[in-house]
Order: C-alpha cells, then sequence, then structure tokens
C-alpha cells in the first residue's frame, strides 16, 4: 500500500465582511476598572474602547495581566466588586447601558443575549450534575421551556457541537469527559439560549494542538450557522490568525491598536504589536520560501510594566525601540491611521 | 572532555539512548502487586549529536517529561540503556551517580515552582558548587558572577529573593543554576511553555547563545512545534510514548511523513490570516490513556490511513530515507520495495 498523495493545504483568503449590512451589537466606552479602594488601587483596564458587530469574531489579544478577562467579565456584570470598582465607562447593549442595569435585568442578559465560557471547564461546570440536567436547567430558568422540551434541545446541541453518542453524554458527569468535550459541552451549554454574543475567554489555552484545532473548527462552524457575534479572548497571535474577523490588540490595560486581521497582520502600526509578530517562532517560513534561513527572533527588551505604578505616557515606552521624549510625557490615544486601522501611538505623526 | 577512546566509541554522540522504558505502576491489588501500568515511554531510541539540539515534541502525556527525568536519573529505568558519553547511567545507584549529575542538567518549565522563593537568587546558583564541593567561598562567588552575566541578570540581583523577579528572569536563574557545573548535555523541558510571548524569545536567543558559548548539547521538549521546530537541528516526535518520526528539522516540517506528524502539522495555528485554512485536517477524538494503549500502533485509533495491520503489529521506528526515520506501516511495502 503506497503512502497517499499529501494533500495541498487548503488556503483561504479571509474576506473582510461586507460592510454595507454591519450593525454595532455591543459597544464599550472608555470603560476604566480599578482594583482596589477609591484611595488605593491598581488600574486594570484604562480607558478601553470598542464595539462588536454582528456576526463577526472579534479577538482581543495581549500578554497575561493585560485585562482581556477583566474587560470580558466587565461585560458580563461579573467583576466582583469589592475590590472591583468600575470607574468610569459605558457598555452600551441593545439601547441599555449594561453597568446600569439591575441584578435581576443583568442576569437575564447574561443567560438570554451573551453567554461566556473560559479556559478551564470545570470552573463553570457543576460536577455533580450530568451533563444533560446541567443543560437542560439552564435553558428552564431562561427559556422558561418544559423539562422534556429542555432535553430534547439539550441532546441537539451536543450534536451541533459534535459530540459522538449525545444521549449517552447526557448521563455522564463532566470528570468523564475528556477536556476536549468537555469544552464542547461549554460552548453547547452557552449556545443553548441562542446568544447574540458569546465570549470565549482562551477556550483552547488548556488544550493539546489538535483538539484546539477542532474546537477552533466547530467555532468558526457555529459561527457561521447562528450567526452569532464572537468575543474571543487569546494570548496567541497563531490563534488570533485562524479565528478573528478583526482583532484589538491590549498592552498594560489599555488598548493600542484595531483592525481586520489581514491588515494588522500585513501593516501592523504600533510597535509593540510589530514587536509580538517578530517574537513568535512561525513554521510559514519554512512552509514558504524556498530558501528559508533560520533568522534569530527578534526579542522585545525589557518587560510589561507593572500595574502598581501609574503610566504618564505610552505605556510601551520604555521598552519601544522607537520611543521620543514626548512618549514618556504624553499619552497617545487611539486615532485612525489607516481607514479602519486605529493604534495608540505618536510615530505615525513624526 | 571526551577522550579519544569515547569520542570514537560514541560516534560524535553525547548519549545514546536505546529501548529505553518506563512503566509507571497505577494503583494495587489486595497483594501489593501494581494493578496496571502507565506505558509512558515504551522502547524509545535516540541519538544526539556533541553541540546538537534534538527537539522532543508531543501532545500531553506523550512521556517527554518522563524522558527527561530518566535521562536525569531522577526517575529509574524500567528498561533500556542510556550511554551518556559512552558510559551507560541507567543502572547506576545514587552514589555512582555523582560524577554524572554534572555533566546533564535539567531546566524545568515552571520558573515558579522550581525554585525556593527564600532563597536569594545567589545562593540557588552557588548551591551545585556546594553539594558537589566545588571550590571555596571566593572561588563560588567569582562563579556565580560569571554565570549571572552569561544568562543576562545583572551582579546587583544576586542578593534579590527569587519572588522578586519576573518569570523570564525566574528562568534565567534556572539556567544559570543548570549550567553551574558545566554540564555538556542540557534537558530544556518546556521551558518557555510558562512564560508570555514577548519573553520567550528573550529566552530562546539566550539557549543559542549559550550552546555555542558552552559547547552544550540539548535535548529540547515541548508541545508547540514551532517554538521546537525554531531552536532544532533535528526534531523527534513522540506520540502515547513512542517515537513516530525523526528528521532534520526543516525535512520534518516540510516534508513530515507520518500522518500524526501530518496532523500535528495541519493543527498548528500559523500566524498568518492568508494561510487560514476553512478546516483543519486533524484527527477527530482524544489521545487514548497510556495505562491500556491501542495494541499495534498507538496512534492508529485516530489515524485516517490505518489498516487492519496497524492494530497487529507495533510498527518500528526506522529511516525510510537518509536521516528520516519513521514508524508507520504504510512504509512497509515501501521499504520491501527498496
Ligand atoms: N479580583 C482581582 N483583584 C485584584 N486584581 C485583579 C483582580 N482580577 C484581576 N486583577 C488584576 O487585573 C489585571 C488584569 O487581569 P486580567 O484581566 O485577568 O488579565 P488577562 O486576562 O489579560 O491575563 C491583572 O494585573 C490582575 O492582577
Ligand atoms: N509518577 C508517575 N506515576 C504515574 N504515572 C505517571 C507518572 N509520571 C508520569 N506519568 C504518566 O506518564 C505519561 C507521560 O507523562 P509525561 O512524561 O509527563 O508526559 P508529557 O511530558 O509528554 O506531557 C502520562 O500519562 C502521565 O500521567
Ligand atoms: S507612542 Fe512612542 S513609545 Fe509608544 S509605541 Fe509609539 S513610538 Fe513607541
Ligand atoms: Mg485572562
Ligand atoms: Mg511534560
Amino acid at each position: 500500500m503506497g503512502k497517499p498523495e499529501k494533500k495541498g493545504r487548503a488556503l483561504t483568503t479571509v474576506v473582510a465582511s461586507n460592510p454595507t449590512n454591519i450593525e454595532t451589537l455591543l459597544r464599550v466606552e472608555n470603560l476604566d476598572i480599578l482594583f482596589g479602594t477609591a484611595k488605593q488601587h491598581v488600574v486594570a483596564v484604562d480607558g478601553v474602547s470598542f464595539k462588536i458587530n454582528t456576526g463577526e469574531t472579534l479577538a482581543i489579544v495581549g500578554e497575561s495581566g493585560c485585562g482581556k478577562t477583566v474587560t470580558s467579565l466587565s461585560i458580563m456584570g461579573l467583576i466582583p466588586c469589592p475590590p472591583g470598582i468600575i470607574d468610569n465607562g459605558s457598555i452600551q447593549f441593545n439601547g441599555k447601558d449594561l453597568l446600569h442595569l439591575k441584578m435581576e435585568e443583568m442576569r437575564k442578559v447574561r443567560g438570554n443575549d451573551i453567554a461566556m465560557i473560559f479556559q478551564e471547564p470545570m470552573t463553570s461546570l457543576n460536577p455533580v450534575l450530568t451533563v444533560g440536567l446541567q443543560m437542560s436547567e439552564a435553558m428552564m430558568a431562561h427559556k422558561g421551556i418544559s423539562r422534556k422540551e429542555a432535553r430534547k434541545r439539550a441532546i441537539e446541541m451536543l450534536k451541533l457541537v459534535q459530540i459522538p453518542e449525545p444521549e449517552k453524554r447526557m448521563e455522564q458527569y463532566p470528570h468523564q469527559l475528556s477536556g476536549g468535550m468537555r469544552q464542547r459541552v461549554m460552548i453547547g451549554t452557552a449556545l443553548s439560549c441562542e446568544p447574540k454574543i458569546l465570549i470565549a475567554d482562551e477556550p483552547t489555552t488548556a488544550l493539546d494542538v489538535t483538539v484546539q484545532a477542532q474546537i477552533l473548527d466547530l467555532m468558526n462552524d457555529i459561527k457561521a450557522k447562528l450567526d452569532t457575534s464572537i468575543l474571543f479572548i487569546t494570548h496567541d497571535l497563531g490563534v488570533v490568525a485562524e479565528i478573528a474577523d478583526r482583532v484589538l490588540v491590549m498592552y498594560a490595560g489599555r488598548t493600542i491598536e484595531e483592525a481586520l486581521v489581514t491588515e494588522l497582520y500585513e501593516n501592523p502600526i504600533h510597535p509593540y504589536t510589530e514587536g509580538l509578530l517578530r517574537a513568535i517562532p512561525r513554521l510559514d517560513q519554512y512552509l514558504s520560501a524556498d530558501n528559508s534561513v533560520k533568522e534569530a527572533l527578534k526579542q522585545m527588551p525589557g518587560i510589561v510594566p507593572s500595574i502598581y505604578k501609574k503610566i504618564e505616557g505610552c505605556s510601551f515606552a520604555p521598552r519601544c525601540p522607537y520611543a521620543r521624549k514626548q512618549c514618556g510625557q504624553e499619552r497617545p490615544v487611539m486615532k485612525e491611521v489607516v481607514p479602519g486601522h486605529r493604534a495608540a501611538c505618536w510615530k505615525p505623526e513624526w | 572532555m571526551v577522550g579519544k577512546d569515547t569520542m570514537t566509541k560514541t560516534n560524535g554522540s553525547i548519549i545514546q539512548v536505546s529501548g529505553l522504558k518506563k512503566y509507571f505502576p497505577i494503583g494495587r491489588t489486595l497483594l501489593g502487586k501494581p494493578k496496571n501500568f502507565a506505558h509512558a515511554v515504551d522502547d524509545v531510541s535516540f541519538t544526539i549529536k556533541q553541540g546538537e539540539t534534538l527537539g522532543l515534541v508531543g501532545e500531553s502525556g506523550s512521556g517527554k517529561t518522563t524522558i527527561g527525568r530518566l535521562l536525569v536519573r531522577l526517575e529509574k529505568p524500567t528498561a533500556g540503556s542510556m550511554l551518556f558519553e559512552g558510559k551507560d547511567i541507567s543502572l547506576l545507584k545514587k552514589r555512582e551517580l555523582k560524577p554524572f549529575r554534572g555533566g546533564i542538567q535539567m531546566v524545568f518549565q515552571d520558573p515558579y515552582s522550581s525554585l525556593n522563593p527564600r532563597m536569594k537568587a545567589g545562593d540557588l546558583v552557588s548551591e551545585p558548587f556546594i553539594i558537589y564541593r566545588k571550590g571555596n567561598r571566593v572561588e563560588i562567588k567569582e562563579k556565580v558572577e560569571k554565570l549571572f552575566d552569561a544568562v543576562g541578570l545583572r551582579k546587583e540581583q544576586i542578593d534579590r529573593y527569587s519572588h522578586e523577579f519576573s518569570g523570564g528572569q525566574r528562568q534565567r536563574i534556572g539556567i544559570a543554576r543548570a549550567l553551574a557545573l558545566n554540564p555538556r548535555l542540557i534537558i530544556a523541558d518546556e521551558p518557555v511553555s510558562a512564560l508570555d510571548v514577548s519573553v520567550q524569545a528573550q529566552v530562546l536567543n539566550l539557549l543559542a547563545e549559550l550552546q555555542d558559548e558552552f559547547d552544550l548539547s540539548f535535548l529540547f521538549i515541548a508541545h508547540d512545534i514551532s517554538v521546537v521546530a525554531h531552536v532544532s537541528h533535528r526534531i523527534a516526535v513522540m506520540y502515547l510514548g513512542k517515537l513516530m518520526e525523526v528528521a532534520e528539522t526543516k525535512e520534518l516540517i516540510r516534508h513530515p511523513r507520518h500522518p500524526y506528524t501530518e496532523s500535528l502539522m495541519n493543527a498548528v495555528p500559523i500566524p498568518n490570516p492568508k494561510l487560514r485554512r476553512d478546516k483543519h485536517d486533524v484527527p477527530q477524538g482524544d489521545i487514548p490513556s497510556p495505562i491500556n494503549p491501542p495494541s499495534g500502533c498507538r496512534f492508529r485509533t485516530r489515524c485516517p490511513h490505518a489498516f487492519d495491520r496497524c492494530a497487529k503489529e507495533i510498527p518500528l521506528l526506522r529511516e525510510i530515507e537518509s536521516k528520516h526515520a519513521v514508524a508507520c506501516h504504510l512504509f512497509d511495502k515501501e521499504m520491501e520495495d527498496a
């Protein structure tokens, strides 16, 4: 038996969504989130603004501690207060400011309109409930449907997330499932109430790469089928390239760049984004170039600033190869540099 | 340094591993016998040449860390031999191991848990000299300063506690400590997996510099094939306790021959949206348990090409081309014809 011909890699060009029917679903504006007391605190999220459009996948990418999780928890109304303080800003959804909703109203939004999944599914799955029970309870609570109906729908959801033998899985407990299966159950549960936005916080970070690829395919598949918008949070620029339509880059609590995915990778404006893209080892250099020489990675000097220090100018200035005096003194705000491509950096103005 | 005879005997290899096995007992019967075994490492053979970096890649639970721990003899092998500079260290007793301990050193994944936070950075790096009684206080101090310099830490940091350092700096302390006794082989077990991307590059570049400076050989272990490819001359791909494919880096990435390597390559996210795939061509399902691994080829339960022979016979790792070894029955015919 001979080895089958090697299949070519199926490549597709990413096409920007049709700009005529874009509608903004959620708009975050000037969000500041602190931890501590009004007097003594750290700034975890510092003036963050962005929007999520219908049917798109927006990725937020950044290194650990830059404020990705805190940002997404604030949309869900899940910032623990205290010690969290939402100091400023608004989160507009469906004509309402989520930051000013009553607890009861927010709970409805959480179940019906916006759902969230996490890196470790065990944190949100109830270990003593079978898969079937936890899925149907969620639907009974939020959709007010009967147990029988909820069960039927739970099985449908398990099929949607491509779990083999869904009837059998319904009777199993979370610990009896593999990591990949658990993440599928989480996605199925989150989608069972047909949310308009699915927030996924590092959903594949704890998974092995072959399982990660399955979950990314599943999420792309579901987005196309259900027309759900996805807010995808990750630290991995490889994953972003695989899943995002649009990307928001965060650094030390601030947003520093925003663009459509192809544009961001081809034409990074902010020196931090540029540095990150050069600092990652990449396989495509072996795959494309005929005569690829292994280049040393361009390392970024220094480390992320401590959030205990107040930053006057650009938070990246101490590590930036282009920094001038202005950078250490004045804070650059997000500005459109190229149509649809925004960055918080003084350099384009010099 | 290596003597001339060992040089000829070892054929330029720093380490030659052959038939290495590690079965961990799982559970006990009433009579105290193990109920089962986890076949963590099952008949693995490879060599690393002087000055070479061999990358070991595979998903979690494939046995990578166990191989590393066997090589530094933190674990005792169930079977097999490990010739370090020509001498078999697989059966040595604790006392007999001492002269070899300096020669092979391990750098661990988690710089947070592998260093005692209550020790000063300088003490962590001088500890190996004290344990192995190498030099007096003045000499040790001098050596520690040199090591700090080599790994890019400042002398003033010698008196700081390890918890005051960032992740990348802690990994530097770990590396300085590993370098203390002039090792010839370094086992780096996921040395950058816990670090942020911008810091990963700093540590990877440092390891490359040290390799030249100190004439080191590396076994570089990681689950991320992009990282492994970047630092390794050759790559060994592992799955459920066995090596599936071994080849030079460029060859392996461009022409993966084992179906498992192919699926790894199809799965790895590529930071280039223009190369986005509609669907990843990866095996469905999860990695089976090493307690009752599949018969025959370990990958057959997920392999898209599996046929009857795959369940019956364990495919042996063998060269199908010069310097390119694969363990897969798809190549049996090719081999017989040749
Ligand atoms: N409950 C909390 N109390 C105090 N600080 C917090 C809390 N949650 C998050 N932070 C701080 O906020 C910053 C942003 O955290 P996070 O959003 O979790 O980062 P990311 O998800 O990007 O890794 C971090 O510095 C973190 O230490
Ligand atoms: N001390 C131990 N006792 C029992 N099983 C173990 C032990 N150490 C490792 N294993 C098992 O051996 C297999 C290989 O583990 P490991 O070498 O850590 O894999 P990797 O580093 O590739 O993730 C796993 O299934 C693991 O659970
Ligand atoms: S504002 Fe200045 S310091 Fe900040 S990234 Fe731009 S050039 Fe660098
Ligand atoms: Mg987070
Ligand atoms: Mg390991």
